[in-house]
């Protein structure tokens, strides 16, 4: 027996005893819900097209998002209303007809009228602290790249979403060319963050784009972000509690969430 | 003692009125001072019957107060009686005063002593104690002692405990006697499965509802990894249920898991485990005995609402040195006794540390990864009253990496106590305690470090009198002082600055008395309280919240007393013996709980603890419980069945807001939810204790269920542990003379846990939506672990003694699920990852994680 594989079977049989087994099975949910309205706004500060996706909950894992097409979408602020219309080459995303840009000490209210009912939030423009430096680490071993740890999860100063849209379409064409992620910053430490669970590591060629965009968070929407994560990112991790669902600030029983957020957007090659 | 009256009866008719009838009146007679004579005469004249007596018996010149009113004959004779202490009679109209019957009254003296092994004079903890055939006995208390009052007399006592041949001693009891008696061991090698101590006459004192496990059965029990759990033990009897396989966690009676609590010689254990619920803390050549109460707990011991678990350690080999160890592949452990002085001081030690470096030493040579225990004891006899114990006990485990500065976690145990026992007299035993706990949380990440702790240092003092009549007393006192740090962050100073964290400190004083009493010959009551006051000292900032869980005042208590709690806790049973085999047993009682474990984690993994203490907005825990129990010896198939039910109501119970923030919070109170909860339950056992073939099938239908106004709706729902059928079957054979089997057979409901109930989309990623609080159930939890010793010695004339173990823990490879996932995508094989980049078509795929399937292992024990 070679050395590697003794030690192969040495780290399994660790493995084996201290840590799970976790395997893909089928389970058929004890009960299921009446479909709900889902909003996804945020609106940024800065002067554009804005979006909200409007759609509703499915019942399986992998079910097909099934849009709402014919919501009345607005957003109001200081008696300026602010109309959305749908788009109609991707249904359930609601544009807003002309550009605009959320400013500092106003309240932003939303409304959603769909199927006779009316849910609304609202919201004010949060800070945004300035964009972290964007770096690489090697991926596997490889030529490749992934994002090096420069992002913490906890500061007491900033709460913050990060997303990152990767494309390298321009290097290959064989799929996948691009790649979403979402990181976070946020004040509070959860017990699900100490351990967590194996997440796939995306990895992408040098020579990548990296968008970058920052989103400065409110304490509400920074709430109901680490909830999201807490049911999902972290999920299963070493130390998990009950699962809940994230506080939402959409009146009359929607799902999602409206935030107004402060944004730095910048855009590296990956190298 | 009859005879001397008649003998001395003289007729001396001093007084005759003439009538030698009575008649039917009544008599009244109202005088302060009236002589004998007199007296005797007006009764004669207002009753019609003469007095024949005797002047030595009475004084007729002796003046008495005597005042009856329209009073009989047969009354004013009564008083009579009793005024002038003479004894009457009446024979054909005549009253004739005697001599009162002077009875001797009964001399009772109290035997007393120790009860200890022959070979190492470790005292043995509810031996039983008998007297002849006059229905008489005891068992011997924590620490050996017996104490047993009887008439004057001769009589043959006989001393008896599981694994040890019995004695007889013949005694001429005519003063208060000490005997201390030694039992030589029935059989060395293997357990001791064949030796049936005679359990005749002491039914009556056992208590129908309390458990014991032994060394001796957790030894016998299959291991994981060369250890053989306390907690593994725990689960196998009626009413305690494990959280899964790899945990620590325990649930009784519907209880929590802190509502339980492990105290080894009276210090607390807060985290009684190792690698995170792998491992039980205690070494099992160190304890001696655990004892279990689920209900009528003794009002010595408290305060949780649950379970106390009692363990006694070994005091160590009086007599000559001794050594054991256990060599395996994960966990080495020895163990050395010797005497100080022979037959009056000895020490015990016992140290074990794992031994997974081998695993991963090559992968990661900067990986530090093990628990390590060192136990020590040592005993002293000052003299035939006076007994010294010190017991120390220090756990810590590593999970650090040490490549550059050292980051992980470490966490640990250390309680030490120090006892005195004194024999005041035969009948008045005290136990004097000081004793310190501490459990300590570190998670490095440097050069920042996180710490929680929480320490004890206390004192007890614990009567038992023993008396005339043989019921039982305890009584005493204890106070704990409790310091408490729910969380600290030793900071980088570049790192900006955190709220302010205030420790707690707090007092728990403690009074008690139980009585044992013997209601005649088939009822026992025992009845007592427990009363408790509980207060928190400044300086601290604390706050008050309103409805809303938003902080309303800010209060900076600079010193003293912030705020107090005072509570009782009654305690009462009634033990019936309906017949010389079985025993029926209701009792009733009242428990409160002022320190809780804050944590939101349903995981099987124990860490990260923080712990606080009642307060302004915490009020302590508070549970009461009705139990009902059953107990049936069957002597021709040495089987015994115990059945018990109980209902439990517990209040202040702890639920957390939705994702609560528990770390590095200051306002962590206000993350806290309180509501009820109710359980309920049967629990059966059928157990043989004794022969070749021993052990015991358990059965339990429980339901538990919690009620919280700020969650799910205030609608009641399953509690976690709430898992209703509960099956374990423990057995051991032998099926050789050297050959030792053993298996365990668990099955268990799965523990109910929310499912989503449908899914949205946000942010690209798959949320799931949930219904109703644990709407769903786990599978079904079934394991059989086995075992087979093979002892190596041919005969039993060596030195030394060596056994080879063989354990297979969940033999049957079944997959215990512990949890379901729903936010991993679809792989083969084992552990399917979370998906990060929202754009991938990857399918997602519920996932079920489980822990140790076929797990054996192979362990060496050596004993010299």
């Amino acid at each position: 027996m070679t050395k590697n594989i003794k030690y192969q079977l040495s780290l399994l049989a660790f493995l084996l005893v201290f840590w799970s087994c976790e395997k893909s099975e089928r389970w058929d949910l004890a009960s299921l819900g009446e479909p709900l309205i889902v909003i996804e706004a945020i609106l940024t500060n800065e002067e554009i097209v804005q979006e909200i996706h409007v759609s509703q909950s499915y019942a399986g894992l992998n079910s097909e998002l099934p849009p709402v097409e014919n919501a009345v979408v607005f957003v109001e602020a200081n008696g300026v209303v602010y109309p959305f219309a749908t788009d109609v080459t991707t249904p359930g995303l609601y544009r807003s007809q002309q550009p605009f840009a959320v400013v500092n000490n106003l309240s932003y209210k939303l409304t959603v009228d769909w199927e006779g009912n009316t849910y609304e939030a609202e919201s004010v423009l949060s800070a945004v602290a300035p964009m972290p430096t964007i770096s690489f680490i090697p991926f596997n071993n490889t030529d490749s790249l992934k994002l090096a740890n420069f992002i913490s999860p906890f500061d007491t100063d900033q709460q913050a979403l990060y997303e990152f849209e990767v494309d390298w379409s321009h290097l290959t064409t064989v799929a996948p060319t691009q790649a979403k992620l979402f990181l976070y910053t946020f004040d509070e430490v959860n017990i699900t963050q100490f351990i967590l669970p194996r997440r796939e590591a995306v990895g992408f060629p040098r020579g990548s784009l990296v968008h970058v965009t920052k989103y400065g968070l409110n304490d509400d929407f920074a709430d109901y972000l680490r909830a999201v994560a807490i049911e999902t990112d972290w999920n299963s991790s070493f130390f998990y509690g009950n699962p809940e669902n994230p506080l939402t600030n959409l009146s009359n029983g929607a799902l999602g969430f409206f935030s107004t957020c402060a944004v730095l957007r910048e855009t590296v090659v990956a190298e | 003692m009859r005879n001397h009256v008649c003998l001395l009866l003289l007729v001396l008719s001093t007084q005759l009125f003439g009538q030698t009838t009575t008649n039917n009146s009544r008599i009244t007679i109202r005088e302060k001072a009236i002589s004998v004579e007199e007296l005797l005469a007006e009764i004669s004249r207002q009753s019609g019957a003469d007095f024949t007596y005797n002047s030595r018996v009475i004084d007729q010149d002796a003046v008495v107060a005597f005042r009856t009113r329209k009073a009989s004959l047969q009354e004013t004779l009564q008083l009579l009686s009793e005024t002038l202490q003479v004894q009457y009679s009446i024979v054909e109209g005549q009253i004739i005063l005697n001599f009162e019957e002077k009875v001797e009254p009964p001399k009772f003296y109290t035997i007393s002593g120790f009860l200890s092994d022959q070979s190492s004079g470790e005292s043995l903890i509810s031996a039983t104690v008998t007297v002849g055939n006059t229905g008489q006995g005891m068992f011997t208390n924590e620490f050996g002692y017996y104490a047993l009052t009887l008439e004057e007399g001769s009589y043959t006592m006989r001393y008896s405990y599981l694994g040890y041949e019995d004695r007889e001693v013949r005694i001429d009891l005519n003063s208060d006697t000490k005997r201390n008696v030694s039992l030589p061991l029935a059989a060395i090698g293997l357990p001791a499965v064949v030796v049936r101590p005679n359990l005749n006459d002491v039914l009556q004192k056992k208590q129908a509802d309390a458990l014991t496990l032994t060394p001796s059965e957790l030894g016998q029990m299959p291991e994981l990894a060369g250890e053989s759990g306390l907690v593994k033990g725990l689960q196998t009897l009626a009413g305690i249920k494990g959280h899964s396989d790899g945990s620590s966690f325990f649930f009784t009676r519907g209880g929590e898991r802190d509502q339980n609590l492990v105290i080894i010689d009276d210090a607390p254990i807060f985290n009684p485990s190792h690698m995170l619920g792998f491992y039980s803390l205690v070494i099992p050549d160190f304890a001696k005995e655990v004892q279990i109460y689920k209900s009528d707990m003794p009002v010595s011991m408290g305060d949780r609402l649950s379970t106390i678990v009692s363990i006694r350690t070994k005091d160590g080999n009086l007599n000559k040195g001794e050594f054991n160890a256990a060599l395996g592949p994960f966990i080495n452990r020895i163990s050395f006794e010797t005497p100080i002085k022979k037959e009056r001081s000895s020490l015990f030690v016992s140290a074990r540390r794992s031994n997974f470096e081998w695993l991963y030493r090559r992968s990661s040579e900067n990986l530090d990864l093990h628990f390590r225990d060192f136990q020590l004891k040592w005993n002293y006899k000052i003299n035939q009253n006076n007994r010294l114990f010190f017991t120390s006990i220090q756990s810590a485990d590593v999970f650090e990496n040490r490549s550059g500065p050292v980051n992980g976690l470490r966490w640990g145990n250390l309680a030490s106590t120090l006892r005195w026992n004194h024999i005041f007299n035969s009948r008045l035993f005290l136990n004097t305690t000081f004793y310190t706990g501490s459990y300590s949380y570190n998670l490095r990440v440097s050069p920042n470090n996180w710490k929680s702790q929480l320490s004890t240092a206390s004192f007890k003092v614990d009567f038992t009198h023993y008396s005339k009549r043989n019921n039982t007393s305890n009584f005493g006192m204890e106070v704990q002082n409790f310091f408490n740090d729910p969380g600290s962050l030793t900071l980088d100073s570049t790192i900006a600055i955190l709220p302010e964290f205030g420790s707690n400190s707090s007092q728990k004083i403690a009074f008690y008395y139980q009585g044992k009493f013997q209601l005649g010959k088939r009822l026992q009551a025992k009845a007592g309280f427990r009363l408790i006051g509980w207060k928190n000292f400044g300086p601290k900032t604390y706050y008050r919240f309103d409805d809303n869980y938003i902080v309303s005042d800010t209060i900076n208590s600079a010193g003293g007393v912030f705020s107090s709690f005072a509570n009782a806790d009654p305690r009462l049973s009634l033990q019936y013996q309906p017949d010389s085999t079985s025993l029926l047993k209701l009792s009733f009682g009242t428990y409160h709980q002022y320190l809780q474990q804050i944590s939101n984690s349903i995981s099987p993994f124990t860490a990260f603890e923080i712990w606080l203490p009642a307060s302004p907005n915490i009020d302590p825990q508070f549970a009461s419980q009705w139990a009902l129990s059953y107990y049936k010896r069957m002597p021709k198939t040495n089987l015994e069945l115990t059945a018990a039910a109980y209902y439990k109501r517990m209040r202040n119970q702890i639920e957390y807001a939705p994702y609560p923030s528990i770390y590095l919070n200051p306002l962590l109170e206000g993350e806290l939810r309180f509501g009820e909860a109710d359980s309920y339950g049967m629990e059966l056992t059928l157990k043989k204790t004794y022969g070749r073939l021993n052990g015991w099938v358990s059965y339990t239908y429980s339901r538990v269920f919690r009620q919280f106004e700020d969650i799910n709706n205030g609608d009641s729902y399953r509690a976690f542990q709430d898992r209703p059928h509960d099956l374990s079957i423990v057995l051991n054979y032998r099926l050789k003379e050297r050959v030792h089997f053993s298996a365990n057979w668990i099955s268990q409901s799965g523990s109910p846990f929310s499912s989503p109930t449908g899914f949205y989309s946000f942010n690209g990623q798959n949320v799931p939506i949930y219904g109703e609080r644990n709407n769903d159930r786990l599978p079904a939890y079934h394991r059989l672990d086995v075992a087979f010793q093979f002892m190596l010695n041919r005969t039993n004339e060596r030195r030394y003694r060596h056994s080879l173990t063989f354990s297979i823990y969940n033999a049957l490879a079944h997959k215990n699920v512990f949890t379901v996932k729903f936010n991993k995508v679809q792989r083969p094989g084992l552990n399917p990852p979370v998906e990060t980049d929202v754009l991938s078509d990857e399918v997602f795929s519920p996932s079920q994680i489980d822990l140790v399937r076929f797990f054996p292992s192979l362990t060496y024990k050596i004993k010299i």
